[in-house]
């Protein structure tokens, strides 16, 4: 354990651009989930689905419920955006337990990216689905002099979002990988069993307070 | 603390690549297939619940008519107790109408032959009575009726018309005429009938004798077309005529009364 958590790993150079550890590792985990998803659904049934496709179908659906249930609104237009940032940030923190993978989560570029993906498709939908003078207008609510406070309150939620999941995921690897310099082999192993509980709690939590945001910015729940 | 900005773009842009990926071969068949099972449930549904209302109605329809069947019985029954009480009725109108068409047909049966009885009682007591007063008036002296009735047969004769006396003699010269009569009659007789009848017919008269005790008493004068009777025969029969005409009359009141 010597480099500094907070510095990212060049793997290689693309021309003039590093291309970083969690970016190849997010290319990775892309690619597994890309063709396992295409594998997967390759020869769906409408009638007596195989245990495969159950599991595909109840993950979808509950992650259906669960943002319907947040948005208090139809959860499919929403789904394709929030539904993969759980499933992402799912496999992302939990590859940081396999030995020699480091979690692209655990970067701060990599939280920051998803809290930037996540302020800017609130910001689009927010726009497309208000209209553009009313969802600024929501920046003056309830009173002009709070317009200040609210723009920075929106980049503050997607900082705190970003920083949340950096810091609760590089903090849990960090305290295995000093753990295990210090003890041994098997004695972080209840701290990893802690991490993949913490690492599935971050997902939800993440996606939770996405789906409240992009809730709040089209208008189907309290803007918070 | 450094933020590496490519890196940062570079997971905004692998992030909404994997979007796509996975909205292209994960959500979008999985939310497809589990549309189809939602409607294919919902077809299942809807005709479920399209037999279940058809079965709803049947039930319904089926209680309706069981609790209808005991009305509808009470009703058939009624209703057969009212059509054998009227065919009771009809029959008994028709029985009575047949029994009263059958007494009066006895009753006319029995007044007719109560009226034949009668009537042919009447007659063999107008035969016995016209036997029994032809016989008595056989005993009777015929010669003291004959000239009287002679004189009536005459005078019958010339009470006639012209004409009537005049087809009479039919145009014959003399005019023939028999006399009967239950005895010969005289010649002072027979002279006197030829003459008063000659007179009376303006012609000369050959008369006939004829002696027919059927007549028991009296004359009768047969010209050629013509009878001119005056004799106890002929009067016992008009009688024996008139009293069988009055006794049918009586006897055809006494059955219409």
């Amino acid at each position: 354990m010597t480099e500094s958590p907070l510095t990212t790993p060049v793997v290689f150079l693309l021309g003039p651009v590093p291309v970083t550890l969690p970016v190849v590792v997010t290319w990775g985990l892309m690619a597994v989930m890309a063709l396992g998803s295409a594998l997967a659904t390759r020869r769906l049934r409408v009638e007596r689905p195989g245990p495969v496709q159950t599991v595909l179908e109840l993950v979808v659906e509950s992650l259906r419920r669960q943002i319907a249930e947040t948005m208090q609104t139809d959860a499919t237009p929403f789904l394709p955006l929030l539904g993969t940032l759980f499933l992402y940030l799912a496999v992302a923190n939990l590859s940081g337990l396999v030995p020699g993978l480091k979690a692209p989560t655990a970067f701060l570029e990599t939280a920051a990216a998803l809290a930037l993906v996540v302020l800017l498709a609130s910001q689009a939908l927010g726009i497309r689905r208000r209209g553009l003078w009313a969802y600024l207008k929501g920046f003056a609510h309830p009173t002009p002099l709070l317009l200040p406070l609210n723009l920075l309150s929106e980049l503050t939620r997607a900082f705190s979002l970003s920083i949340r999941l950096f810091g609760n995921v590089m903090s849990g690897e960090f305290v295995i990988a000093i753990v295990l310099s210090l003890a041994g082999l098997f004695v972080p192993v209840p701290l990893m069993a802690l991490e993949l509980l913490l690492g599935l709690v971050q997902a939800y939590i993440f996606t939770i307070l996405a789906a409240v945001f992009i809730g709040g910015a089209v208008g189907t729940i309290e803007k918070g | 603390m450094h933020i590496d900005g490519w890196t940062l773009l570079l997971q905004a842009v692998n992030f909404l690549i994997l979007v796509w990926l996975l909205r292209r071969f994960l959500y979008r068949p999985i939310l497809a297939v589990i549309a189809e099972r939602q409607a294919a449930t919902e077809r299942v549904r809807t005709e479920a619940e399209a037999a279940r209302q058809a079965a709803e109605a049947a039930r319904q329809t089926l209680e309706a008519q069981r609790t209808a069947l005991p009305a509808e019985r009470d009703r058939l029954i009624a209703a057969a107790r009212a059509e054998a009480e009227a065919e009771r009725a009809a029959l008994l109108e028709k029985a009575r109408q047949e029994a009263d068409h059958a007494l009066e047909e006895a009753r006319n049966r029995l007044a007719d032959e109560r009226a034949q009885a009668l009537d042919a009682l009447r007659r063999h007591a107008a035969d016995l009575g016209t036997q029994l007063a032809t016989r008595l008036l056989r005993d009777a002296p015929a010669n003291a009726l004959t000239r009287p009735l002679l004189d009536e047969a005459c005078a019958a004769v010339e009470s006639l018309s012209d004409s009537q006396r005049h087809a009479l003699a039919d145009g014959i010269d003399p005019v023939p005429v028999r006399l009967s009569a239950a005895s010969l009659l005289s010649a002072e007789d027979s002279a006197l009938a030829r003459d008063r009848l000659a007179a009376a017919l303006g012609r000369p008269v050959a008369l006939e004798l004829v002696e027919d005790p059927s007549l028991i008493a009296g004359v009768e004068l047969h010209f050629a077309h013509s009878v001119v009777r005056r004799s106890w025969k002929q009067t016992l029969a008009e009688a024996k005529e008139e009293m069988t005409r009055h006794d049918s009359a009586r006897s055809a009141a006494d059955a219409l009364a």
